[in-house]
């Protein structure tokens, strides 16, 4: 069995799964670590048993992204079960990640704070993307929203602020 | 005690974990280095903390708050405390063994680094690394292990209180670049990050996390970037808490805002050499709610 794990939370995380795997305790089949580079090197030391593949991208994991990376070969797409870290029990906020794993595998599992590995079928990720379609325009509007009432306010924070320490600065050497 | 070694102060907050806090206090008791002072900073807990200390433990140093104060707690101990160096630990965190004396060894090789990140992990053990392991440079710090220079609170000040929980090391990590110091971390100084039974309240952590952040953005970028990381936080807050189904993260934000002329006023922009080495991951800023 090959496993790929999508690094997509914090190190303590992989230490977790890696702790329920037994990774560091006599687990024998290959494991891939897919990690964003800061983490390589803590990864390698800690874990010399697994190999880590390195993504070449800032920002969270993106599917276009893993999707090149399949297409170049610098990423297999053999593997038995694709693992995604979460940060929260749900898998919110870690959808990015969810559907750049099925870019590499169908068989994916969240592995949340419970400990516990969740199945995200095809189908469900379907389900989301639309889901998350439908609600673009409001979100797009939302943030519209907020941006004209927030920017002007915080600019206003900016020029205030500047002002009055430039008064008070003034006050103390004059 | 070993003669002539420089005293470290262990910092350790807490609310309601009592038996969390006997296991880190335990651990303590463990660690070869010496001298150590222990400091527990208890956030008014209600679960018997106060008998236990007392009675398990009457070597620490125990200052009971009249209120949970978050991590203004952490900065009363910083004040209290009488030693050269100061290390930060949670109440469900530990310093694996030797880990104290090594740090203690890094500060005195590298006479500019004010702050030694711990290697922070969420399980005891694993591959043994040797002392003289590599030392790289970092921009930040995980405060369930980190050991500072004395002297970083003095020029770097202290945690930024009004945070009340998450977000501070960061915070704390550029002023202290900003005053000239380094942040290096080892592989060799590991600390244990015990995932604690007792768990919070998760819209608590969702809500603290996501308004810190932009706090951070305002209080460091640069303009420029600091409205563009803006947008698009108020973006992935929107879009998230649609998602998501919830409305912590527009809470944070509107929190965020409404508070934004105390938080401007004490505004540092990074200049370009530091800023460059800092990396808020946004996006992860909204993995916190369940």
């Amino acid at each position: 069995m090959k496993t790929l794990v999508i690094r997509s939370a914090s190190l303590e995380r992989f230490d977790a799964l890696a702790q329920k795997l037994g990774l560091n305790a006599g687990y024998t089949d290959p494991v891939e670590v897919l990690t964003h580079p800061h983490a390589t090197e803590a990864l390698r030391a800690n874990y010399p048993t697994v190999t880590v593949v390195e993504y070449p991208y800032t920002g969270g994991f993106c599917r276009h992204a893993v999707k090149q990376m399949v297409r170049a070969g610098s990423l297999a797409k053999d593997h038995s079960e694709i693992i995604v870290l979460c940060g929260n029990v749900s898998g919110g906020g870690h959808f990015n990640a969810i559907r750049a794993a099925h870019e590499a595998g169908s068989n994916v599992f969240l592995f949340n704070t419970a400990g516990e590995l969740v199945p995200a079928p095809p189908a469900q990720v379907r389900r989301e993307a639309t889901r998350r379609l439908l609600l673009f325009p409001a979100a797009v509007f939302g943030t519209i929203l907020v941006l004209a009432l927030g920017v002007p306010w915080l600019a206003a924070c900016l020029i205030l602020g500047k002002a009055v320490s430039g008064k008070n600065s003034s006050e103390k050497t004059g | 005690m070993a003669i002539g070694n420089k005293l470290v102060s262990a910092v350790i907050l807490t609310w309601n974990r009592k038996d969390d806090l006997k296991e880190t206090l335990e651990r303590l008791r463990e660690q070869p280095y010496s001298p150590i002072e222990i400091i527990v900073v208890d956030n008014a807990s209600t679960d018997g903390t106060d008998g236990m200390v007392r009675s398990s433990f009457p070597e620490v140093v125990y200052l009971p708050q009249k209120e949970n104060r978050g991590i203004a707690g952490y900065n009363a101990g910083f004040m209290a405390a009488r030693g050269d160096y100061i290390v930060a630990l949670d109440s469900d965190s530990h310093p694996e063994p030797e880990a104290m004396g090594r740090m203690v060894t890094l500060f005195e090789k590298n006479p500019t680094a004010g702050i030694v990140a711990f290697d922070v992990h969420a399980s005891p053990g694993g591959k043994p690394i040797p002392e003289g392991a590599p030392v790289a440079e970092v921009a930040g710090y995980h405060g369930a292990g980190v050991g500072f220079r004395a002297e970083v609170f003095q020029k770097a000040g202290y945690w930024y209180e009004p945070f009340f929980l998450y977000f501070n090391e960061m915070d704390h990590a550029l002023r202290a670049l900003m005053a000239g110091y380094r942040i290096i971390t080892s592989p060799a100084v590991r600390a244990v990050h015990r995932s604690s039974p007792v768990a919070r309240p998760s819209e608590r952590g969702a809500y603290f996390y996501a308004r810190n952040a932009l706090w951070v953005i305002w209080r460091h970028y640069p303009a420029r970037e600091m409205f563009s990381a803006t947008a698009q936080f108020v973006w992935l807050a929107v879009s998230e808490s649609l998602y998501q189904r919830t409305g912590v993260y527009l809470r944070a934000v509107r929190d965020a805002f409404a508070a934004a002329p105390g938080v401007v006023r004490g505004r540092n922009p990074l200049p370009p050499n530091i800023f460059e080495k800092v990396r808020i991951p946004l996006h992860l800023v909204f993995t916190r709610f369940e």
